[in-house]
């Protein structure tokens, strides 16, 4: 008996009200039809019948549990309704177990913001809440802030979070909402239940017009709300339609002083995070170039002490996409941050013209000359040119794969290189893609980044690079539609091999396949330090030491393979 | 390349149960204790929102991990729903929780859950041939994302789920075999079935579980309402309970025992536990619970006893 389509019936039975009496009443079976039931979820319900006398304590039990879970949901992001609700006599229990009832005892799990914002709809639209001055507000402010949260969840903080020192205002810009912030018009002044939320009720709020700017700007807090002038207001509805710059926001203003006036609200909008230079464009250009400057150096300084040599954990990450890729005999392949070119021979052994670019000349020069000591038929296959990927030099439509390992977070602006990707594909053609999953699933990277940055706190990062593990599947697929790739998309496959690491020495060997600048920042310290961090690696993989000494690691990893429609 | 894990697992000793209706005023911290279990879901932050962690509540949780361990329980990872692992709680949010508590192991339940949490307890695991096979695989695949030890808690349940063709202890037992997964052994769980459930006994459960493979040891108390005994936390811990901790400890070496307390959380009939009347029982049952521990494995075995005889060496 299917346990999946048991526990689904099961969950209607706690759910529905009408079928909860139904299934334990003797006239159970006529009423099928009435109840929605096929005949096959007919008999998997009737299972439960055997068990009617204590059922309804499971039965009871969910629902008790669900009214209390809703409760700390609401009291945790709604704090200033519930205070309302409380100061107007209204127990916050009863509401909730009236809100489940409406819904139809609806469980939504860790999903505290679903919840909280249906519970909010409810309390608005309940007629018994009428008349409470400022609750209508308190609610649409509540629903703003977990509205807010929703719309950041699984967007890598850079894209909402402020930058840590306000930008200088830049006259020829033109400037975007962030989506870290929503502005909401009360018809309370609720200054008093903002400053106070746990006494909100207690305090009466006066009628009046009031707009608020609801803002998120760090994880470690919740969204914060400051009040907007009306032309605030209309000025940041506005740049919700389309970028603005000061000469535009200046003539919207079009009364006295309206520079000023204008300077200072973006320095303000540029200060709290919520919005940031657009010109997509010039932006692409300047930041293309910063790489050039910054990050080409970076990795070409990280190319220099790299051996181009195979182990077990480059090995399975190059079978991985490799497998993703097709049947490759005769087809046109590029490798986008190629590094030690490793993955383009593996392409060209399976019959592939590969080409592999990468940032870094010593980078290229080193893989060619590899591939060309190899002596073997599939070099004659391999090319390998200097290419910023933010800007390929390849024709439109020009190649039937295009594969990219252990680099895409390497990028200040991963959806222009994308739309590289999907430009430079033929029509059917794949993109086949590597992405490491959360760091705290990979011991293999956990521990030897532990280490690194004992003794090297920086990693030698640039500052504003992408950290590989905030690309989720989400933000993944959100940012692949933006730079043309039509959802859905496959899921991804994930890899977990572990393997047996016998000591550090053993580890370091590894460590090049695992992370280029972690490496190279490793390489470049003296012999003194490096036993220290040996050490060091033995203290952080002690508990998972094995019987026989080895250290069993895993790595984790996804392939993504999308396909250009 | 190697797909099991292997894990040491410390001797730690008593604890007790870090619960939301006891923090008002249970004097956690002044308790002469080896561990707190924590609930993941209680620093949980939304799954359809951006914080990892509720802010602020891991770092509250600093005085008492400056006094013990902290171990990691989860309630609502939906560990054995239907759900593709990728996309539960226990990955997306209480894998990485547990590595920020420095726990040594964490331990889940054998109910079923999909992005809900409250059909936990409600909805008991099939204990079939077909639903063990699905199970070793997830939760092999559980504890290597974890990274450290899985422990599974028996359940209390009022009825056996539909569609099950083996015995519950048979069936954990396989399903740690399989997955090179561990047990929490909820004494108390045990004890409920035991008196609901026809047919069902505490020695052949205890007899048939693989000992060596428990790792954390639950101990609680319940109520009769309706006729019925429920897992409800909200009273002493009873006699044949202590007999099979006592049992269980001499049999095996764990890493903790952990007491529940928690009084209304289930149903509106269950006791509340207050300051009053319900202090001195919980602080009796630890106090008894350290006594039975240092009987069976010696007065230096506990994280807390091992460091005051170290100082006394010194």
């Amino acid at each position: 008996m299917d346990a999946e389509a048991l526990f689904r019936i099961w969950r209607r039975i706690l759910r529905e009200d009408a079928l909860q009496q139904a299934v334990f009443a003797p006239d159970f079976r006529e009423r099928a039809d009435e109840l929605g039931l096929s005949p096959e979820e007919l008999e998997l319900a009737a299972e439960f019948r055997a068990h009617a006398d204590l059922a309804h304590w499971a039965l009871d039990g969910y629902r008790y549990r669900l009214v209390s879970a809703t409760v700390s949901r609401v009291r945790a992001n709604a704090p200033m309704v519930v205070s309302v609700l409380h100061a107007h006599g209204h127990a916050l229990r009863t509401v909730a177990e009236r809100f489940q009832a409406a819904i139809g005892w609806r469980d939504d799990g860790l999903n505290f913001h679903r919840t909280t914002c249906d519970f909010l709809n409810h309390v608005r639209d309940d007629a018994a809440f009428a008349g409470i001055p400022g609750l209508a507000d308190a609610v649409a402010l509540e629903h703003a802030s977990n509205q807010l949260l929703r719309r950041v969840a699984g967007l890598p903080p850079q894209a909402w979070v402020a930058p840590p020192t306000p930008p200088l205002l830049d006259h020829e810009a033109r400037y975007e909402c962030a989506p870290g912030a929503i502005a909401v018009t009360l018809e309370h002044v609720l200054t008093p239940w903002i400053e106070d939320p746990a006494q909100a009720g207690a305090a009466a709020v006066e009628p009046g017009r009031q707009h608020i700017l609801v803002y998120l700007t760090s994880l470690a807090m919740w969204p914060g709300y400051v009040g907007l002038t009306p032309a605030g207001k209309s000025i940041f509805d506005r740049l919700q339609e389309g970028p603005l710059s000061l000469v535009e926001v200046t003539a919207l203003l079009g009364s006295s002083q309206a520079e000023a006036r204008a300077r200072s609200l973006l320095i303000r909008f540029l200060n709290l995070g919520v919005i940031r230079p657009h010109d997509a464009a010039g932006r692409r250009e300047r930041e293309g170039a910063v790489f050039e400057l910054q990050y080409g150096a970076h990795w070409n300084e990280a190319a220099k002490v790299r051996p181009i040599e195979s182990n077990a954990c480059v090995d399975a990450i190059i079978d991985s996409v490799v497998k993703e890729c097709g049947d490759l005999a005769g087809k046109r392949v590029l490798d986008v941050g190629t590094g030690s070119g490793l993955t383009v021979l593996s392409l060209a052994r399976q019959g592939a013209h590969a080409l592999g670019v990468d940032i870094s000349e010593h980078a290229i020069e080193a893989a060619r000359a590899h591939v060309q000591a190899l002596n073997e038929e599939a070099a004659r296959r391999c090319s390998f040119q200097v290419m910023d990927a933010t800007r390929l030099d390849l024709a439109d439509d020009s190649f039937d794969v295009v594969a990219c390992i252990k680099t895409l977070w390497c990028f200040p602006d991963v959806v222009a290189v994308l739309r590289e990707f999907h430009r430079v594909l033929r029509k059917g053609g794949r993109l086949v893609i590597q992405l490491w999953t959360d760091l705290e699933r990979c011991s293999m990277l956990l521990c030897g980044h532990a280490v690194v940055r004992r003794f090297a706190p920086s990693m030698g990062l640039p500052r504003d690079r992408i950290s590989p593990f905030l690309i989720t599947p989400e933000s993944f697929g959100r940012q692949l539609e933006e730079a043309g790739f039509s959802g859905p998309f496959a899921p991804p496959v994930l890899h977990a091999p572990v393997f047996d690491v016998t000591g550090p020495e053993h580890y370091w060997k590894l460590y090049p396949a695992l992370s280029d600048t972690g490496y190279y920042v490793y390489a470049l310290l003296p012999a003194d330090i490096k036993a220290a961090m040996n050490e060091q690696w033995r203290m952080e993989t002690h508990a998972w030491r094995g019987p026989s000494g080895a250290v069993p690691l895993a790595l984790h990893w996804r392939i993504y393979t999308i396909e250009k429609t | 390349v190697r797909f099991i894990a292997m894990f040491q697992i410390p001797q730690i000793g008593i604890g007790i149960q870090y619960n939301s209706k006891l923090i008002p005023w249970f004097p956690f911290v002044e308790q002469p204790l080896d561990a707190f279990e924590i609930f993941l879901d209680n620093l949980t932050g939304a799954l359809d929102g951006p914080h990892l962690a509720f802010p602020g509540a891991v770092e509250a949780l600093e005085p008492l991990r400056a006094r013990a361990t902290l171990i990691a329980h989860s309630n609502y990872g939906g560990d054995f729903g239907f759900l593709p692992l990728e996309q539960t709680a226990a990955v997306r949010r209480h894998a990485p929780l547990a590595r920020m508590l420095d726990s040594p192991w964490v331990t889940d339940h054998c109910f079923y859950s999909d992005d809900s949490s409250s059909d936990i307890w409600s909805s008991p695991l099939q204990l079939s041939r077909a639903e063990l096979k699905r199970l070793v695989a997830r939760a092999r695949a559980l504890q290597d994302i974890y990274g450290m030890p899985l422990c599974h808690e028996n359940a209390a349940y009022y009825f056996p789920f539909p569609g099950g063709d083996m015995p519950e202890a048979e069936f954990l037992a396989g399903l740690v075999d399989g997955a090179g997964t561990y047990l929490n052994l909820d004494l108390h769980n045990v004890y409920t079935n035991s008196v609901n459930l026809p047919g069902y006994r505490c020695d052949e459960f205890l007899a048939t579980i693989p000992l060596d493979r428990v790792v954390e040891v639950h101990i609680g108390g319940g109520s009769y309402v309706g006729g019925v005994y429920h897992d409800w936390h909200d009273s002493k811990i009873p006699g044949p309970v202590w007999e099979m901790l006592e049992q269980v400890l001499q049999a095996t070496r764990v890493g903790a025992v952990i007491l529940e307390f928690q009084g209304r959380a289930h149903h509106e009939s269950a006791r509340v536990l207050t300051p009053e009347e319900d202090l001195e029982m919980i602080i009796a049952d630890l106090s008894r619970a350290g006594a039975l521990w240092d009987r069976v494995y010696g007065p230096g075995s506990r994280r807390s006893t091992r460091t005051t005889q170290a100082d006394q060496e010194t």
